[in-house]
């Protein structure tokens, strides 16, 4: 699905994160690592079409990124809040929907009440702590089953426990073929491959 | 429909029905002046009943003569001896010779200035024996009414598509930026990309037409149930949603970028 051959980021003529090649399959979770400031969030940013300056290319599903331009097939998650705080937790999770089908609407409820947030749907998302707003985009990147959900510093917003949670939640847009790839400071647990970045490149453990 | 659409939907229906009251304002007070200039006929006297003939039919044909009658020698006395109680004097006054008149009456709106020096060119070539009686002061009078009306009704008329176009640019510009976190939010979080362009045509749609229709379906029930007496041109209607279209256009240039 996701194919990433002879990538580089360059900053002040120096290349960073470095990467031979990267083939993702279909409904896999990987979990990219490393320090700060190697790049992590310009890869996401990169895969997502958000960032542009980069060497090699990026291929989903063997076609090139301007390609989706108009018709995105990831959604990123990255450490800003992209939420309406004075709206409901379901207002915020339709947001993207044009019809939300019955089915649609029952797995909503399900990955809600899996997240905790069954008895708050109606709350507004002001009153909510910032894992569960995390939850929120989360259940709204999965419920539109997109090809590839890209999460920036998972640890950042999700102790231990929530990302278990979030794992489980992610599991429901898995099955359907949709691929996880996440970053963050430290190796997680629970994801099918890895990749740790290393003095600049970025190696499959 | 959203909030913000609903409120300038409201907004430009207001202006519209302003803008129709205008409209209307105007047409029924030149009515009134176009009136007075009907009800004010031309009376032509000549001791030849002929060549009032010929003048009748010289003139009758033209879009601004409203009507034109003769009125006969005797009928004249049998008038004067109704009107002025002269039974006593009937005889008398039926042994003068009286001349035969003719009384033109005039169609308002068509009667101006350059129609009555026709009329007065053709009294001079074909009948210039004949005496002619007009009220002319009146006539000026009315006319400099009409004058004086319809430049107060083009600068009112410009002054409506300048709030028009003022404040539906205004508006739309002030909701779509009050809006541009949420679609910030619903692209971010993976709605379709075209959809704020497609939602601003549609809203477009929306407030040109939604204040339009409802100013002519009000206008036509009122003609239906015969509680207006004036007519507004259609074409007058075509202006309106012209300034807004012209206004929703600026208001998508003036969004611009956001609009992707």
């Amino acid at each position: 699905m996701l194919k990433i051959e002879g990538f580089s980021l360059s900053r002040e003529n120096k290349k960073f994160m470095l990467i031979n090649e990267i083939l993702i399959g279909s409904g896999v979770r990987v979990n990219i690592f490393g320090n700060n400031d190697t790049g992590r969030s310009l890869l996401l940013r990169s895969i997502h079409g958000d960032h542009h300056d980069y060497g090699g290319q990026i291929l989903i599903k063997d076609k090139p990124l301007v390609f989706y331009k108009k018709k995105k097939k990831t959604i990123l998650l990255d450490n800003t809040s992209h939420l309406l705080i004075n709206e409901t937790v379901w207002k915020n999770i339709i947001i993207p929907l044009p019809k939300i089908t019955a089915r649609q609407k029952q797995k909503i409820l399900e990955l809600c009440t899996i997240s905790k947030l069954g008895d708050k749907i109606g709350n507004k998302v002001k009153t909510l702590s910032s894992s569960s707003k995390k939850f929120i985009e989360l259940i709204r990147a999965v419920i539109q089953l997109p090809q590839i959900i890209l999460i920036d510093d998972l640890e950042n917003y999700f102790d231990d426990k929530n990302i278990t949670v979030a794992l489980e939640i992610c599991n429901f847009a898995l099955n359907s073929g949709t691929s996880l790839i996440t970053t963050s400071k430290r190796k997680l647990d629970n994801f099918d491959s890895y990749y740790r970045i290393q003095d600049s490149k970025v190696v499959k453990l | 429909m959203k909030k913000g659409i609903f409120f300038q939907v409201i907004a430009i229906f207001i202006i519209l029905i302003g803008w129709n009251l205008l409209h209307l304002g105007f047409e029924f007070q030149k009515d009134i002046f176009e009136d007075n200039i009907s009800t004010s006929p031309m009376m032509l006297l000549s001791m030849q009943e002929n060549s009032l003939e010929q003048l009748r039919s010289k003139i009758e044909k033209n879009d601004y003569i409203k009507d034109v009658a003769i009125i006969q020698d005797s009928v004249i006395a049998e008038r004067l001896i109704e009107n002025y109680d002269l039974e006593g004097s009937n005889e008398i006054l039926r042994s003068y010779l009286l001349p035969t008149a003719m009384q033109i009456t005039f169609v308002g709106e068509k009667f101006q200035i350059e129609q009555k020096q026709e009329l007065e060119r053709i009294l001079l070539e074909y009948s210039p024996s004949v005496i002619y009686y007009f009220d002319e002061t009146q006539w000026r009078g009315n006319q400099n009414k009409i004058e004086i009306l319809t430049k107060v009704y083009y600068a009112g008329f410009g002054l409506f598509v300048i709030l028009m176009l003022f404040i539906s640019i205004f508006l739309r510009i002030h909701f779509e930026m009050k809006s541009n976190i949420f679609w910030k939010i619903y692209h971010s979080s993976g709605g379709y990309i075209g959809k704020r362009r497609k939602q601003f045509f549609v809203n477009s749609l929306y407030i040109c037409f939604i204040p339009l229709i409802l100013n002519v379906t009000i206008y036509y029930a009122l003609i239906y149930f015969q509680l207006l007496h004036l007519e507004i041109d259609y074409r007058f209607f075509g202006i309106e949603l012209l300034t807004l279209v012209i206004s929703s256009l600026f208001a998508g240039i003036a969004v611009g970028k956001n609009l992707k």
